[in-house]
């Protein structure tokens, strides 16, 4: 009776067993395959925007990562280089609303975020009406906004980090997704007003737009000098995007991978003992909580591009310089010397030991 | 922990980075410990040269053992250095991921096998399936993790360098050590046992010859002073023991020489001439001069008698006559006196020779001249022989002198000019004469200083204990303590409580010297060098000695001796302090003050006077004198 007993005691956990690793294996199976779908639509994506915007791999890389963690971009680059017609095709591409606005001196807040207007209903009355301004898009192009003042910046900012725009005694949620590119010139300087470090702070990633390469202009010449114009055709729809959203913040971050990222940030702190003699010497004030949090995020949905189910070391160091290089604010004798905060991050990288 | 199929290779993980991190641990330990391992072996190829080539050279074998005692210790705490700096590099690697993140850089899997790893540890509610679905990419990713491959154990570069070292280490200590040739073995120098003078008696001998010599020129005194200058400077720096003292004393005194005969002879001879000078009243200041052995006198004698001739006073001729008459016969004196002593040498030979043939004649017969007659003939030739040729010598030495009288009475009636001329150049016969008898004194003050010398080395050598009983002896019979109370110790049974002296003064080397103070009492006990038995006298108690001395011999109340009353008054003036309080008063002040001037000189005349006409020993003249030398008045304190 006790032999049997326990027999039959220990055929039920093996079975037991049996059932949780075949749950657990068809779990991970479809981990898997949400995984392999994600690799798949950004790569078409990917592929899609490459169709219209020649080179560029990392900007529109970083463009895709600030749309997928829910983020909004600052693009900085000198005129011509395809910043609009980026923002344009993602647009197109993701088949989400587009705006952009031009910022001048002379704008309003109330250009950016909508006003109210007296209208006439059917019944003959006239009543206020909210009329949403061009934030109101999936997607935003603030081109040139450090030309707007910054009564108008904050605006825009504040819709950026909200989410929402309160007009009048009405809160007006902006749609989902809400993705906002800004660029910036960074040669023409006067007449501008450069962004405060708090309204930096609240863009995901600064990147630097460079100069294509040769065989990139001879291609930019070949494509927009002839009747054969590519029109770029959705690849994605919202719904798929929003997924894409939810399943890079399932991505899981070791220990020592999250330990590298803090370390990380605390040596960009000039007041942190193991900060860098570079950083205390150049740096005013280091990233804020906030960009930590851009690095992991852009590590997780990098280690998603990459094939793999947990963001590694490789995945922050490649997130650390658009991440942190707004956030990162050098002092008067950094500014004098002309120091760039990339290479004091990349400084910081190589310093910083792995475990 | 993870369960499952998947366990085995997680665990297959898990040792792979175990291993791949003790890897890790070995080589920073190894590479600790080869970069610093050239310090010992630095050290001990410099260490082993010289124990090679350098420590034949040291001399004593305890020395060598310190120095290999030291070389030894430096060799640990240069060891220790590689071994701590090993340990560290050791301990510096222990962190867990390290090894898992070699094994992802050498299978460039991107942290899946480190992320694995973490998410494995985590318990299994806590895993989410996205960390399964990584574990499981890691799975697949690394099947065959290599902790070997991921941390080969490499050697650093600094390793040559050690092995050269440790190369050069071998090829030093296979050498052969330097010979060191066979050291001369000196003796080791004999310690003296030098001769200790204070200080005091150093500066006594300096100032006593510093005024000898002065203004003569003679290279023979000058000499003689340099070299007794440098026997005092030598025994300031204790370079000499007593032998050698003595040895070079001798040697000083012998080539000072003995007191001239010569000089007697020519005393007599200055004092005939004297006798015949003295017949002339002109002449006879200079008679006197000379009987006094005054030389300077007779010269300036003489001097002026040629000035008086020459200046032509008025002298009788009479005077002139008996002036002529005086030198003539002055300078004959000696030639006479040579005469007569030849004349009576000869009649000494002539009885000698008589006497001879008188005996050859007799024969046999009973001696008529005794022997002791011949030897006295003998005696009295000899000593005649040595006058004659003293005398000879003083003639010699006289020869210009009378010469010049000679000439001055020859000339005296016909040129007085002349006869002056004459005269001056028998004062210049006289300044030799003179010149060479300060000379001679100065010789024989600076032998007197010898002897003093030698007089203090002999209080301060074998009897000076002796001597300084005997000076204790009478201090205190001085105080009224006949010897009694006192047996073998000296000092048993002194005064009352068995005190010591009262005070002490300095005596011959520094030795301090008891005397009696009028406050200590008297002894009481036997006479003198008589007695029986112990003093009993205690330190600290005020009782008296008893008892007597062993050798007490006859009447102790017996006093043979002449005694003699003597009593000084002063007038007293009532006016100004007493003699005592004034030179107690100079003594507290450093001997100044007019009064003590003048009580100085009268004490120190008096003593003087009493060192001349006395017989005292060399020694104490000495320390008379330098008493009163330290004593003297001085203007300043």
């Amino acid at each position: 009776m006790t032999g049997q007993g326990q027999t039959a005691s220990s055929q039920e956990r093996t079975h037991g067993a049996r059932l949780e690793w075949q749950t657990a294996m068809s779990e991970t199976r479809e981990v898997e395959r949400e995984a392999e779908r994600f690799r798949h639509s950004l790569s078409a994506l990917r592929e899609e925007i490459g169709r219209v915007i020649v080179g560029q791999r990392v900007v529109i890389d970083g463009v895709l990562t600030c749309m997928v963690a829910g983020s909004h971009a600052l693009l900085e680059g000198v005129p011509g280089l395809g910043k609009t017609m980026l923002v344009r095709t993602l647009s197109k591409a993701l088949g989400l609303s587009f705006s952009r606005i031009q910022f001048t001196p002379d704008l309003m807040p109330a250009d950016v975020i909508g006003t109210t207007v007296i209208d006439e209903v059917q019944s003959g009355a006239k009543a206020f009406e909210f009329r949403p301004g061009p934030i109101f898009a999936n997607i935003v192009l603030a081109d040139e906004i450090n030309r707007a003042t910054p009564k108008t910046q904050s605006a825009l900012l504040e819709a950026m980090q909200e989410r929402s725009v309160t007009v009048g005694r009405k809160t007006h949620n902006l749609e989902h997704p809400h993705l906002v590119l800004a660029t910036q010139n960074p040669l023409e300087m006067e007449g501008t007003y450069p962004l405060p470090e708090a309204q930096l702070d609240r863009f995901f990633f600064k990147l630097n737009v460079p100069f294509p390469d040769r065989e990139d202009l001879h291609q930019i010449l070949e494509r927009t000098t002839t009747d054969h114009a590519v029109e770029p055709r959705t690849v994605m729809s919202r719904q798929e995007l929003l997924e894409l959203q939810a399943l890079a913040r399932k991505v899981p971050v070791a220990k020592h991978v999250q330990d590298f990222a803090v370390r990380l940030l605390l040596a960009t702190r000039p007041q942190h003992p193991d900060a860098p003699a570079s950083v205390r010497r150049f740096v005013r004030e280091g990233a804020s909580p906030r960009g930590a949090q851009a690095v992991l995020m852009a590590a997780k949905i990098r280690a998603l591009m990459e094939g793999r189910f947990a963001a590694a070391l490789e995945d922050v160091r490649v997130s650390a310089l658009p991440a942190l290089r707004h956030r990162v604010l050098l002092n008067f004798e950094g500014e004098a010397e002309g120091i760039k905060t990339d290479s004091l991050l990349e400084e910081i990288l190589k310093a910083l030991p792995e475990a | 922990m993870l369960d499952g199929p998947k366990s085995g290779q997680v665990q297959r993980l898990f040792r792979a980075a175990r291993t791949a991190s003790r890897r890790q641990r070995i080589n920073a330990a190894v590479r600790r410990l080869l970069s610093l391992l050239p310090l010992p072996l630095g050290y001990g190829a410099l260490a082993l040269a010289w124990v090679k080539w350098a420590a034949p050279s040291v001399d004593t074998p305890s020395a060598l053992a310190g120095h290999f005692r030291l070389l030894a210790y430096g060799w640990v705490v240069t060891l220790c250095i590689p071994l701590l700096g090993a340990v560290s590099g050791w301990l510096s690697q222990r962190r867990p991921q390290l090894g898992a993140l070699a094994l992802d850089r050498h299978h460039q899997s991107a942290d899946r096998i480190t992320s694995a790893l973490s998410f494995s540890e985590l318990a299994a509610d806590h895993r989410s399936p996205w960390m399964e679905a990584a574990i499981s990419d890691a799975l697949r990713t690394v099947e065959r993790p290599n902790a070997a491959r991921a941390v080969p154990l490499r050697l650093p570069r600094a390793t040559w360098l050690s092995v050269g070292l440790a190369l050069l280490v071998v090829g030093i200590s296979r050498l052969s050590p330097r010979a060191e040739p066979p050291r001369a073995i000196l003796p080791a120098p004999q310690a003296i046992s030098a001769v200790d003078l204070s200080e005091d008696d150093l500066a006594a001998l300096r100032e006593s010859v510093a005024d000898l010599g002065a203004g003569r020129d003679n290279p023979e005194l000058s000499g003689a002073i340099a070299r007794f200058n440098q026997l005092v400077e030598q025994l300031a720096e204790h370079q000499l023991d007593r032998r050698q003292l003595f040895q070079r004393l001798a040697e000083l005194e012998r080539s000072l020489g003995a007191p001239s005969e010569l000089d007697a002879a020519v005393d007599a001879g200055l004092r005939d001439i004297a006798s015949e000078l003295e017949k002339s009243p002109l002449s006879r200041p200079i008679a006197e001069a000379l009987k006094q052995r005054q030389l300077p006198d007779a010269e300036r004698a003489l001097r002026e008698l040629a000035e008086r001739l020459t200046r032509k006073e008025k002298v009788s001729d009479s005077e002139l006559e008996r002036l002529r008459k005086a030198l003539a016969d002055a300078s004959q004196q000696s030639a006479g006196r040579l005469q007569r002593l030849e004349e009576a040498r000869r009649n000494l030979e002539q009885e000698q020779r008589r006497l001879l043939n008188k005996k050859k004649k007799d024969g046999d017969a009973p001696a008529t001249p005794p022997e002791a007659a011949q030897a006295d003939q003998k005696r009295r030739l000899d000593h005649l022989e040595r006058e004659r040729s003293e005398a000879a010598g003083a003639q010699q030495e006289l020869s210009q002198l009378d010469r010049d009288l000679a000439k001055a009475a020859q000339e005296l009636m016909r040129e007085l000019g002349q006869s002056a001329d004459s005269l001056r150049s028998g004062a210049e016969d006289v300044n030799r004469m003179a010149q060479k008898q300060m000379t001679e004194r100065d010789k024989q003050e600076l032998k007197q200083k010898l002897e003093e010398l030698k007089q203090l080395l002999r209080q301060g050598g074998a009897g000076r204990e002796e001597h300084l009983r005997q000076l204790r002896q009478f201090s205190e019979r001085a105080r009224g303590k006949p010897g009694g109370g006192s047996g073998n110790d000296p000092q048993a049974g002194n005064g009352p409580g068995g005190k010591s002296q009262g005070q002490l003064v300095l005596g011959p080397g520094g030795q301090r010297i008891p005397i009696p103070m009028p406050q200590q009492g008297s002894g009481s006990g036997g006479p003198p060098s008589s007695g029986n038995g112990q003093g009993k006298g205690e330190a600290g108690s005020q009782d008296w000695g008893s008892g007597t001395d062993p050798k007490l011999q006859g009447d102790p109340s017996q006093l043979d001796g002449k005694m003699e009353d003597v009593s000084a008054a002063a007038v007293d003036t009532g006016q100004g302090s007493s003699t005592s309080e004034v030179v107690f008063g100079a003594a507290q002040r450093g001997f100044t003050g007019s009064r003590y001037q003048k009580i100085y000189t009268q004490y120190h005349t008096v003593a003087e006077d009493v060192l001349e006409q006395e017989s005292i020993p060399a020694g104490y003249e000495f320390y008379v004198r330098r008493y009163f030398q330290l004593i003297r008045p001085r203007t300043t304190p």
